[in-house]
């Protein structure tokens, strides 16, 4: 898969958006396959690229391509078929139900596709730790522990691009390093595309291109 | 998807729910409970309307009749000028025996008389039972007897007489009377039977083709001109009606015409209730609907992640449109099920007051139950789209 920005902006930060931008206003291609880091400092709207990028969000000017089609162009059928077989996320807000339990969470995404099975499932939980609180519901989980149970649950699913936005920043280093093992042997096995978004540079990956949001300030 | 509609539902207030289940129920109860009622009260007004527009015609009757009964027969040309009238949509003419008839039930009854039979044409009875048909290979006779004989008989003659027993109507319908028609030279026994009563036509009536059978085989001279005609008008509170009747100077047994154009309290009523009826339907859906809107509303997120996850628009529709589905036909069900009792225990109640009512819900009920569930439903559908699209 993929993803062409083509002089992309969003609507709130048209007045605001410093000029060297690495990402707005340019051109930019997130070739198949290929990892990308995206450097920028909060605020800076990474969080709204990866929306834009997902399709959560439309107040944009200028094109996504994806595989050679825009994206506004995409049904609510065309999102949901991209969501459950090619497209992947992380998002910051990490999104969980939090009236149901970590295994409910997990189970929505898992039962779409079925490319995991509970097995395995049980196996990534119990690697980040997260294996005996998947009976609780999410609300009373750790922002940390939520990070994990969101990190399992995108790669439940076939995808060929993972977008990550801040995955590990409530993780101590121990399950930073078991969660980056765990995206990378994903992302290997899928051959897939990722994007992750991050405050500065880490050392978790082996990117094939960095990029800076806000230039002026990175 | 069971999931999916443990996330939708255990957003919801369990009181809101119970709320907007209990309105749907209760309006969707009085929607139909009005309909039925509009439907026994027109089953009602509309029985007595048919009757008022059958009226039966004859001539006063004075000195002269005494002594020449011709004058009471109607000529060719009255017939005609009768038949002519712009309020007249039907006539039937009343053919009468010209032979003797004599009826024995002392077998039954200890009683033998003297009797005279009528006919009209079939399509001028109120209640035309399936027995009444004459075959002319058969020696049976069915008869129609108007309820008022029945009640003269019951009330006065029987009460009066030690040895007459009361009849019930079914009983009077077992007993085979035994008939000797005679004239024209020769005879013949016949067995007849009361086979129904008419509200209509006060006489007893037998088939027409029978009496024309026996007028031409057993008859004493050429049948005389009718002497009463019962006619279709088109509107009862035609005063023309009234007038034509006492220019000729006819007689009529309608009630109606003799005290003019009686208001229709009954249907003013019925009217008043379907009106109601429709704001009710009107009322329970909007605010069934509102309802509904807000539960929509509720788990607006929660239905955006779903779909974030990769869920489509039109399963979660479909899956929460079941749920709903499943709401409203379990309250369509208890509904129906309230509403049959209901109408059973009301039915004994209006009956006990005179009138007669089904005694059952009509079919109409549950066809307008389901128009109704479907018709929510339809709007819930759109309403769970537009909802779930962002």
């Amino acid at each position: 898969m993929q993803i062409q920005l083509e002089h992309l902006i969003p609507e709130p930060l048209i007045e605001i958006a410093p000029k060297q931008s690495g990402i707005w206003l340019q051109q930019v291609i997130l070739a198949p396959s290929q990892w990308t880091q995206l450097v920028a400092p909060s605020g800076s709207g990474k969080s709204t690229l990866l929306n834009i990028i997902y399709g959560t969000r439309t107040d944009y000017q200028g094109q996504v391509w994806i595989d050679g089609k825009s994206t506004r162009s995409f049904s609510a059928d065309d999102w949901a078929q991209l969501r459950r077989e090619r497209l992947s996320v992380v998002f910051q807000d990490l999104r969980l139900f939090a009236d149901l339990s970590g295994w409910d969470n997990l189970l929505l995404k898992q039962q779409l596709t079925e490319t995991v099975n509970k097995e395995q499932i049980a196996k990534m939980a119990t690697q980040l730790g997260i294996m005996r609180l998947l009976d609780k519901s999410c609300g009373t989980m750790s922002y940390g522990e939520r990070q994990r149970v969101a990190i399992i649950r995108s790669l439940l699913q076939p995808f060929e691009y993972l977008l990550l936005d801040e995955p590990f920043s409530h993780l101590d280093e121990a399950n930073r390093q078991i969660a980056a093992n765990l995206i990378q042997q994903a992302c290997t096995q899928r051959n897939a595309g990722l994007l992750i978004a991050g405050l500065g540079a880490d050392k978790y990956f082996t990117y094939h291109q960095s990029l800076q949001l806000d230039e002026t300030n990175g | 998807m069971k999931l999916t509609g443990k996330i939708f539902w255990g957003k919801q207030s369990r009181w809101q729910l119970i709320v907007a289940t209990g309105g749907f129920w209760i309006g969707l109860f009085i929607t139909l409970l009005s309909i039925q009622f509009y439907l026994d009260i027109r089953q009602i007004t509309k029985r007595s309307e048919d009757e008022k527009n059958y009226i039966i015609v004859n001539k006063t009757v004075n000195m002269a009749n005494m002594f020449d009964k011709t004058i009471s027969m109607f000529t060719e040309a009255q017939l005609d000028s009768l038949q002519g009238q712009p309020f007249v949509k039907d006539m039937g003419l009343f053919r009468t025996n010209t032979f003797n008839i004599y009826a024995d039930v002392s077998e039954q009854m200890g009683l033998a008389f003297d009797l005279y039979m009528e006919s009209v044409p079939t399509r001028f009875l109120d209640t035309i039972p399936a027995s009444f048909e004459w075959d002319s290979t058969d020696n049976f006779v069915p008869v129609l007897v108007a309820s008022d004989f029945l009640r003269i008989y019951n009330f006065s003659l029987a009460m009066s007489q030690k040895h007459m027993p009361q009849l019930s109507p079914l009983t009077i319908q077992l007993i085979p009377i035994k008939i000797k028609i005679s004239g024209n030279g020769s005879s013949r026994i016949l067995t007849a039977k009361v086979v129904g009563f008419t509200d209509r036509i006060p006489s007893v009536l037998v088939p027409e083709d029978f009496l024309l059978w026996a007028n031409e085989k057993y008859g004493n001279g050429p049948a005389p001109q009718p002497t009463r005609v019962i006619l279709q008008i088109d509107d009862p509170a035609n005063e023309r009606i009234k007038e034509y009747l006492t220019a000729k100077n006819y007689d009529t047994n309608a009630d109606d015409l003799r005290l003019g154009g009686m208001a229709n309290t009954l249907q003013i009523i019925s009217a008043i209730s379907g009106s109601i009826g429709g704001m009710f339907v009107f009322l329970s859906f909007a605010i069934f609907l509102m309802n509904f809107q807000l539960i929509i509303s509720r788990a607006k997120v929660e239905i955006g992640i779903l779909l974030d996850l990769g869920y489509r628009p039109s399963e979660l529709a479909k899956t929460l449109n079941k749920q709903f589905m499943f709401i409203l036909l379990g309250c369509a069900a208890t509904v129906l099920a309230t509403l049959a009792a209901l109408v059973a225990a009301l039915h004994s109640l209006l009956n006990s007051y005179g009138f007669e009512t089904g005694g059952t819900v009509s079919w109409i009920i549950p066809m307008a139950a389901i128009a109704l569930v479907l018709l929510l439903q339809a709007f819930i559908y759109l309403g769970i789209k537009a909802g779930i699209k962002r």
